[in-house]
């Protein structure tokens, strides 16, 4: 039976990001989610299951706050879980968190036959965990996947680039980077939820895993987005929208 | 080091900066194989790295690119920074700082390298004159494990989204595909594009791909942006705030897309797009 692997972060949710006095950004009030396209990826991982038969491990990386993330993501239809969670795994750039996966999955979850993660993350989208994990792993690695199919020994994989479609085969085990447009991702019921806390999860811990190599980027300042603009209101009336016309026109703008 | 290296020629403004600065030779990669997966690229970029060491590569932010980047930084044990929208030298440290949204574009990161080479995949650019680049060529292996079947030019809707003066976008707010063709007349009335937030392009199939506007999907920069029935999500805003004018409508007083909007109607679109005809055609 196949084994995949569905790699989920835990993020800040951006919708409850405030800003701050000056350039600050305000994360006082934010609340935590499922990365956006690793729903997709997990719901992928979950399909194929469903369609021919796979065990699905969720693998997710973070600090202590990941493992409420766990639950959620179990609640979504994966078997069985892999936390590698420890407070010094809070805010890891992409190249330490793909160094944490590949031992967790070379140690703990081989063997595997396919690795799938969301094409970026919500909070960074730095697009380089799956390209990583899958070079430290040495196995082929498919980015922009928009649709997939697994043979015998082999995937099928519908890659959309800026301006083509490709469909390419590479050799199992390999990793996928996922689109959101592969699927609908379903909403776990009660049922699920409550299923989601008997299901097992290996916990790894700092002291389980090889020591962090010495972070190469740092990051100097987070600042709030300038896209404020000031909004002049006007009528959906007839009369409102002739001034609407006006305006644009002062500025030059002439249909 | 030997030198700066751009993949692209949109890069050359970018990297034209940082070896005056660093006083290095500009080098262009040049891509023999149109087409090539990453993979196929990639050993010979590697070998190259290895033997030449370059200081820094910079790379467009395309699915193939960011993809050979971050397998080129694993192979060479260095940093990649993706997705970069600014790219400065700071004399002092010797190093770079760029900068790069995070959040869905709520925030930008300010990240700094703290050891060479750097890899950088950047957004923006342009081409520029520059004396003297020294060539160097990729050529792809032939046999990968990964293996090209078939490829397919996506489908256009007529001129590129991201040259256009006017884009008139549609979200949400549209009720059935049929209706639009009501955007589809307004698009002609302006001479716009039409461009879509992500549900319409990824969940409903009502718009391709193409027109999909946000983080993840295109960034236009028009004179006018008209959002119609657009919440303004902040994965969105991202990939319009270089619109010169923004127009929202939308039913919701409360909705986001106000806030970054220079001209905001609440009402409904339906009955909105036949008064904005209507005002149109008395100007004319």
């Amino acid at each position: 039976m196949l084994h995949i692997v569905a790699c989920c972060k835990w993020v800040i949710d951006e919708a409850y990001i405030r800003r701050g006095a000056g350039e600050e950004v305000d994360l006082s009030a934010v609340d935590w989610k499922i990365s956006d396209y690793d729903r997709h990826a997990l719901e992928e991982a979950v399909r194929l299951k469903e369609s021919q038969g796979a065990k699905v491990t969720v693998l997710t990386v973070g600090d202590e706050k990941t493992a409420k993330g766990m639950k959620d993501m179990l609640s979504r239809g994966a078997d069985e879980g892999c936390l590698v969670a420890d407070k010094a795994f809070g805010d890891l750039d992409s190249a330490t968190t793909a160094d944490l996966m590949v031992s967790a999955i070379e140690k703990h979850l081989s063997p595997y036959d396919l690795i799938l993660f969301g094409e970026g993350s919500s909070d960074l989208y730095a697009r380089q965990v799956g390209p990583r994990v899958a070079a430290g792993l040495k196995i082929p690695c498919l980015t922009g996947v928009r649709r997939i199919a697994v043979g015998e020994g082999y995937v099928e994989a519908e890659r959309s680039l800026e301006g083509e479609i490709e469909l390419v085969r590479a050799p199992l085990p390999a990793a996928l980077t996922v689109l959101p447009e592969i699927n609908a991702p379903r909403i776990p019921g009660v049922k699920e939820t409550l299923a989601a806390s008997r299901k097992p999860v290996m916990h790894l811990k700092s002291s389980d895993l090889p020591a962090l190599k010495a972070p190469s980027i740092r990051t100097v300042k987070i600042k709030a987005a300038q896209l404020k603009r000031d909004c002049l209101f006007l009528d959906n009336t007839p009369e409102g929208v002739r001034i609407l016309v006006e305006e644009l026109k002062k500025k030059g703008l002439n249909f | 080091m030997a030198g700066i290296w751009v993949g692209a020629d949109e890069l050359l403004s970018v990297g034209k900066e940082i070896a005056g600065a660093r006083r290095e030779p500009l080098i262009r990669l040049v891509w023999t194989q149109e087409g090539a997966l990453p993979s196929q690229n990639l050993p010979a970029l590697v070998q190259l790295a290895q033997e030449e060491g370059p200081s820094v590569i910079l790379f467009p932010s395309t699915v193939n690119m960011n993809e050979m980047a971050a397998r080129l930084a694993y192979a060479l044990n260095c940093p990649f920074i993706s997705g970069c929208i600014k790219v400065g030298y700071v004399v002092e440290e010797d190093c770079l700082e760029v900068e790069r949204l995070l959040y869905g574009g709520a925030a930008v990161q300010v990240v700094r390298n703290e050891s060479w080479p750097v890899i950088l995949s950047v957004s923006g650019g342009e081409k520029v004159e520059v004396e003297g680049v020294k060539i160097k060529e990729v050529i792809p292996a032939l046999e990968e494990r990964e293996r090209l079947l078939e490829r397919r030019e996506k489908a256009h809707t007529g001129r590129s989204i991201t040259e256009a003066k006017v884009v008139v976008s549609v979200g949400r707010g549209l009720k059935s595909r049929e209706d639009l063709s009501l955007i589809k007349d307004l698009a002609v009335a302006v001479g716009g594009e039409i461009g879509c937030t992500r549900p319409l392009a990824s969940e409903l199939n009502w718009l391709p791909e193409s027109a999909c506007i946000g983080l993840s999907g295109v960034q236009v920069n028009p004179d006018v942006y008209i959002a119609l029935g657009i919440s303004g999500q902040i994965q969105h805003v991202v990939g319009m705030r270089g619109a010169r004018v923004v127009v929202a409508v939308n039913k919701d007083e409360k909705a986001p897309i106000f806030g970054v909007a220079d001209f905001g109607i609440v009402g409904d679109l339906y009955s909105f797009i036949p008064l904005f005809l209507m005002a149109l055609n008395e100007k004319r």
